[in-house]
């Protein structure tokens, strides 16, 4: 050991080169190796929400040409669509139906809303906003959340209780009441004269797959709230999220021809024309995150066969250059193996030596808060994981680029070597 | 001259393989890398039908109305108002057409069939904005446009799935529940050409959702539509974009409590590729920044296994160079006889990095750009591609032979004759 850090010293000056290189290497790789590590975990946290076997369905009118047509001016918009909704629940191969104003998981729009809790500290919060979710009860159903002990929602509460009150979420409690529950506690939401009492608390709910939990509220709609946002504010069946959980898994096919069978699905002129699943939405929202991550990867692969390439390099000439003195070692009795290694350990060593200065830099960097920290906090075994994971990247690509000029070292006959001196 | 560098070069390389074939690679690695980036920017943001004309493209996808006393505003897209009442009148622009983009249902009459196409609703100038390749018949006239006449194009792929042929000018299909023919067939459009890309296009005059006006809603500017301008010629974009804000300004004039922006838009094709979208403005600093840091880390970092490998070359030739010197070649030839020996294996490398690019564009097709994309020839072989291709194996050579090269010309002669390592 002592022998090999006399040799990286002797050479130091050609070293130099390649502890330039490792460093910003480390670099580089510890910062992707972070985003990763980030990212993967949050991956595999609960989502809070199940969306698989989700149709969200779209509507059309029957135009006054069509045979269907009905000149029945009492079925509203909103009426037919809840007409349609229920007529769904009695199909054997539905689960269940929901309505969503922008607010399934997945969705592409949402709504933002002040709510100050009634304690005598609430002016923490007039400044806040927090995402809003506006569903009906069998959204819980239809999308599998929970409350927080994982019990259905209405597990133990009439669902009175919770059309006049609002849900939140374990985030929002704890940013409210610290350690204390939630429910019963009123809070004041703006346009609202009334305090709303919190009826029930949901298990947690991530934004998507790569957010942490949020803290936000869920406001209930009942039939004739749905018929307001439809009939008076003007919003399409297309525009409210109408979803509908089928009992097994059907492809997109499948679903076309579900929609299409017999009369369809249809009240006054409303129809169900077509149903997208919502891991094809998912699919879409998620594009932009596994995107960075497969560019990362490829920076990443760029870099380990970078680090390959030169060590090969680097070590080959050096093999040529000390071809005496491996003779000479080799004369003395070194084994061929052991000549081998020794240039493998050389590159190991000058990693190693790599480390101190990594430490130093990254640990200011983080200290300094440079990292992604939105999603996930800066801890030791953040911190330490990547290193490790960096390490042992790096180590093996120098390991396989030692490999091929350490054989040649090895075939070395000393007689030769001492020849060529 | 140059004869003998490169038959000295081909003896170095084949005497050296292993060393050479490193250089060589290192090349490669950072062309292909390099040349991926600039491929997946290709495909997605260059010029091919039918968008042949995106750099003298302006595009208007941002609009926002809000009140003129209150607070509170839509962001969205405009309504077929504005378009009528500002766009559709400017004067510098050679055309100018409105855009909306909707998945409808497409059967044939008697079929209950509930596959969705993308359908695109739009005028005539369109076709003069787009080169679309007409495999038969033509496209919609204006007096069809006018008329509100249900005759649409289709896109060959379409015609095949919803007729099973592709001679199909004359045939009726339907969208919900109303009749319409196509009067031309086209050739496929890539996703990638987002701006005119639809498997089927109609007047949007048939459309009575988006020609509806909701008065009540900010006196119906908002709407579902985007624009696409043609200038004349790129020289024009400031001038157009100030014909196109006076014209809203005029607008709003006459608009009672409402007024309506384009936000950052119209925005061009560049701000396109630097990630803009006409809500915010572009940040063009950042863009080149991170995009350049990309770029130089591609280059360098290759680069600087080069250097390392190619000074310990250089020390072998150290006599043969102070023997040049010594017959009084100048500073320039030496330097320039490193250069020209290098580029060799810089040409070598660089042509396998770009079909290793063209190899990684189309593994990596899904996860870097989308699975849906159809890649053209158009899209992939421009002259432009391989002068980039050939410009950064030119800087490559120059980054890792440059410093070494310069050194060993200017060394002593005496030096270099005595072989001193």
């Amino acid at each position: 050991m002592k022998h090999l850090f006399k040799i990286l010293w002797n050479q130091r000056r050609q070293n130099g080169w390649i502890f330039a290189e490792l460093s910003l290497v480390f670099f580089a790789l510890w910062l992707i190796c972070d985003l990763f590590i980030v990212r993967i975990y949050t991956y595999h946290q609960p989502l809070g929400y199940n969306v698989e076997n989700c149709w969200r369905l779209s509507f059309g009118n029957y135009p006054s040409t069509a045979a269907e047509y009905v000149n029945d001016t009492s079925i509203t918009k909103g009426k037919a669509m809840l007409q349609i909704m229920e007529r769904m629940r009695q199909v054997p191969q539905v689960e269940s139906v929901c309505v969503a104003f922008y607010s399934s998981p997945y969705s592409f729009g949402n709504s933002w809303t002040s709510v100050l809790p009634c304690s005598a500290d609430s002016t923490r919060f007039t400044d806040k906003n927090f995402h809003r979710y506006v569903v009906s009860l069998d959204y819980f159903d239809v999308f599998r959340v929970k409350d927080k002990s994982g019990m259905k929602i209405n597990t133990g509460r009439n669902s009175q209780q919770l059309h006049d009150g609002i849900l939140v979420t374990p985030e929002l409690e704890r940013e409210f009441f610290g350690g204390l529950s939630a429910v019963r506690r009123p809070v004041k939401l703006p346009n609202e004269t009334n305090d709303i009492k919190i009826a029930a608390v949901t298990n947690s709910i991530r934004p998507d797959d790569f957010k942490k939990p949020e803290a936000a509220l869920i406001q209930l709609m009942n039939d004739k709230d749905i018929i307001r946002q439809s009939d008076e504010y003007g919003y399409s069946p297309n525009e409210l999220e109408v979803t509908v959980r089928m009992k097994s898994n059907m492809t997109q096919d499948e679903m076309n021809e579900f929609i299409a069978q017999g009369n369809g699905f249809s009240a006054g002129n409303l129809y169900v024309n077509g149903a997208s699943s919502w891991l094809d939405q998912r699919d879409n929202i998620l594009r932009d995150s596994f995107q960075r991550m497969t560019v990362f990867s490829l920076i990443a692969i760029f870099t380990l066969l970078n680090v390959f390439f030169g060590i090969t390099g680097t070590f080959w000439l050096r093999i040529e250059q000390r071809r005496a003195e491996t003779g000479l070692r080799l004369a003395l009795g070194s084994t061929h193996r052991h000549i081998g290694w020794l240039f493998t350990s050389e590159g190991w060593l000058l990693l190693t030596s790599v480390l101190p200065l990594a430490l130093v830099v990254l640990f200011n960097f983080c200290y300094m808060e440079l990292p992604d920290t939105n999603q996930m906090d800066m801890s030791a075994w953040r911190f330490i994981l990547g290193f490790l994971i960096t390490f042992v990247l790096m180590g093996t690509m120098i390991g396989l680029g030692s490999w091929i000029p350490a054989r040649r070292a090895m075939k070395l006959q000393p007689a030769e070597a001492l020849h060529y001196e | 001259m140059y004869k003998l560098y490169i038959k000295q070069a081909w003896a170095i390389l084949k005497e050296n393989r292993i060393i050479s074939s490193l250089s060589i690679a290192g090349t490669a690695l950072s062309i292909a890398a390099i040349m991926l980036v600039v491929l997946v920017y290709q495909v997605i943001y260059a010029d091919y039908a039918p968008e042949n004309h995106r750099f003298r493209t302006l595009y208007v996808d941002a609009f926002q109305a809000g009140s003129k006393t209150e607070q509170g505003s839509n962001r969205g897209q405009m309504g077929v108002r504005v378009l009528r009442e500002c766009l559709y009148d400017l004067k510098i622009p050679e055309a100018v057409t409105g855009i909306s983009m909707m998945q409808m249902p497409v059967n044939l009459p008697g079929q209950k069939i509930v596959d969705k196409y993308p359908v695109k609703y739009t005028d005539t100038a369109f076709w003069k904005v787009f080169d679309f390749d007409f495999i038969s018949g033509a496209p919609f006239t204006a007096s069809d446009f006018d008329s509100g006449i249900h005759r649409a194009v289709m896109s060959e792929s379409a015609a095949r799935k919803v007729f099973g042929a592709a001679d199909v000018v004359g045939r009726t299909f339907r969208i919900n529940f109303e009749d319409y023919t196509v009067c031309g067939v086209v050739k496929d459009v890539s996703m990638a050409a987002s701006s005119a890309y639809a498997k089927i296009w109609m007047p949007y005059t048939v459309n009575k959702a988006l020609m509806e006006a909701n008065v009540g809603y900010y006196e119906a500017t908002t709407g579902a539509f985007t624009a696409c301008i043609l200038a004349r010629s790129s020289a024009d974009f400031s001038a157009i974009r100030n014909e196109a804000q006076r014209a809203l300004a005029r607008f709003n004039t006459t608009l009672k409590n409402t007024k309506t922006d384009f936000l950052a838009g119209p925005i061009t094709q560049m701000d396109k590729l630097m990630g803009g979208n006409g809500f915010y403005p572009v940040k063009t600093a950042e863009f080149i920044a991170s995009r350049g840091g990309l770029i130089l880390f591609l280059l360098v970092l290759p680069a600087l296994n080069i250097v390392g490998i190619t000074l310990t070359q250089f020390r072998k030739r150290r006599s043969e160079i102070g023997v040049r010197k010594a017959f009084g070649a100048p500073f320039r030839v030496i330097v320039e006889q490193v250069l020209v020996e290098n580029m060799l294996y810089s040409l070598i490398g660089g042509v396998i990095g770009l079909f290793l690019s063209y190899g990684l564009l189309s593994l990596c097709k899904d996860l870097l750009i989308s699975n849906d994309v159809e890649f053209t020839t158009g899209m992939l072989l421009k002259p432009g591609t391989f002068l980039l291709a050939f410009l950064f194996t030119l800087l490559m050579n120059l980054i890792s032979v440059g410093i070494p090269a310069i050194r060993s010309a200017r060394m002593p002669i005496v030096t270099s004759l005595n072989d001193v390592d």
